[in-house]
């Protein structure tokens, strides 16, 4: 899991200034080395499936974590979340869904499908800045993600 | 004595066959009497005649299956059997065709009984039209009425659809630039505000404190439109411990103060424990934001039964407010004080009338300036005495 191309933390967010934003908490707390961003839900699962301009990847170099937004282009982050967590690939990869979306519909999916963790984006940057920076770090650092059986 | 006897008994006879004749003539029910034998037709009450407009002649002597007012059943030789063995038949409803063409609705019942060793067969014949087109015009009615339900059931769910979607975009949407707006002031704060006067740090601020409370008006909005549309969870609640674990979770606003809780009586309730919380926490948590400037605050939280009906209130001592704007009090947004004074974004008590007002109750506030407010709510419709 430590090659060099390996990819600690994707985070799937399409609007420009969240992402700008959770960059720069991400930085704050020492995170952002190895990022990947994706814009849409599409290009989110052709990263993680390694599939079209990521088919020389390998499923095995990660993502260690998934920030993903729930609303998307192309592909809603409802379903991202399903058919990462259906696939044995790649279900053991931590999500945590990231949205402005307090909608308790949103929140009931999201654990039905097998969310990890679930955060709502606060408008108040400190507090989004330490939410970003307190998932990343545990799930980065301290959780230790299953033996692959290789 | 036998003559005198027999005279007696004819003449009583006589008598009994004019009762019976006079039934037969002024019956309201059209009354037809047949040989069982043949199916002829042998008597015919004047209400049939007129009801069908057939003449007495054009019934007698003819077997009921050829008189032609039967519509649409098998009135044949067949059927007429099977009445004169069963000796009773019924039918709720018949189609006749009366004379002039007219569809008439009967109830038609048949008796077979002895007449002097012979078998005779009396049909009844009632008239149900009017009977059967109120029947049609109530259940025609009652079809109305079905479908203008369905119909305003299905524009209120497509109202509510819309709703939620607009609530679900409005929590999505409107909430990003709110974001944007604070996380790059707090960036400039952050990478520039050395460069910056005080003021134009301070201005910042300002930014960012106008976005947070946007923030948080539309969280309340929001928090407000939902409870329209959740569905009521109606069960017996016990007041005393919703009041308990309002307070308890109102522990920050009441750390470090002189608060004298005075909590009464408090009868229990049919309700939705979660919303009635949400109204203890509302009514309780503007308490004591009121009464901070006391020094001594008083909360005293009890019920009492008027008219039959438990009315719950929180009273306290502390700045009160003018009655004058009192029907401003529930509204969303409305405030009597001035945010500096004290903050809050006009929602809590909008929120505890929705929720009273679902539960079938009223709210009300009274108050005196600066010695206090009272708010009083029922959960039921009160009894007019």
């Amino acid at each position: 899991m430590n090659s060099p191309n390996a990819v600690e933390l994707l985070l799937v967010e399409d609007n420009p200034e969240d992402l700008a934003l959770a960059i720069r908490a991400l930085r704050k707390a020492d995170l952002s080395n190895h990022i990947h961003v994706a814009r849409d839900g599409a290009e989110a699962l052709e990263f993680i499936f390694c599939d079209g301009p990521h088919a020389n990847r390998v499923i095995a170099d990660g993502p260690k974590v998934i920030l993903l937004d729930l609303k998307l282009p192309k592909i809603d982050g409802l379903e991202v979340l399903k058919r990462i967590k259906a696939d044995p690939r790649t279900r053991m990869i931590p999500v945590v869904v990231l949205t402005s979306s307090k909608e308790q519909s949103d929140v009931v999916k999201s654990y039905e499908l097998g969310v990890n963790s679930y955060i709502v984006k606060p408008v108040n940057f400190e507090s989004f800045a330490e939410a970003v920076s307190r998932l990343g770090l545990y799930w980065l650092l301290h959780n230790q993600p299953p033996q692959a059986a290789e | 004595m036998t003559d005198g006897n027999e005279s007696r008994t004819s003449a009583e006879l006589n008598a009994s066959e004019l009762r019976y004749r006079r039934l037969f003539e002024t019956a309201k029910d059209g009354i037809l009497i047949l040989d069982a034998e043949t199916g002829m037709v042998v008597d015919v009450n004047p209400f049939l005649i007129t009801l069908l407009g057939f003449s007495r002649e054009q019934f007698l002597g003819k077997a009921i299956w050829e008189l032609g007012f039967f519509k649409d059943i098998a009135a044949n030789e067949d059927k007429f059997a099977e009445l004169r063995e069963k000796g009773y038949a019924r039918y709720e409803h018949l189609p006749f065709e009366t004379s002039d063409g007219r569809r008439i609705a009967v109830e038609f019942v048949s008796n077979v009984y002895l007449v002097e060793g012979a078998k005779v067969i009396q049909c009844n014949v009632r008239d149900i039209s009017a009977r059967r087109q109120a029947e049609e015009a109530l259940s025609r009615l009652h079809a109305e009425l079905e479908d203008r339900v369905i119909r305003r059931t299905a524009e209120l769910e497509a109202a509510n659809r819309e709703l939620e979607a607009f609530s679900y975009s409005v929590s999505h949407d409107l909430r990003a630039p709110l974001r944007a707006v604070d996380g790059f002031s707090q960036a400039v704060l952050e990478s520039y505000g050395a460069l910056l006067p005080d003021e134009g740090r301070d201005q910042l601020l300002t930014i960012r404190k106008g976005a947070q409370k946007m923030g948080r008006l539309i969280d309340d909005l929001l928090a407000f439109s939902r409870l329209g549309r959740a569905p009521l969870k109606k069960q017996p609640v016990d007041t005393g411990d919703l009041v308990r674990s309002a307070l308890a979770e109102l522990e920050s606003q009441q750390a470090g103060r002189q608060i004298d809780l005075r909590i009464g009586e408090l009868a229990g309730c049919e309700g939705d424990p979660a919303l009635l919380k949400q109204v203890w926490i509302n009514l309780l948590s503007n308490a004591l934001k009121y009464t901070r400037k006391r020094e001594q605050a008083v909360v005293e939280i009890g019920s009492v039964q008027t008219n039959g009906t438990d009315v719950f209130f929180v009273r306290d001592n502390g700045t009160g407010f003018d009655v004058r704007y009192a029907d401003k009090l529930f509204g969303v947004f409305q405030r009597l004080h001035r945010a500096e004074d004290y903050e809050g974004t006009g929602v809590g008590l909008a929120i505890v009338q929705r929720i009273v007002h679902r539960h079938g109750g009223r709210v009300w506030g009274d108050a005196t300036v600066d010695h206090g407010a009272a708010f009083h709510f029922t959960l039921e419709k009160e009894v007019q005495r």
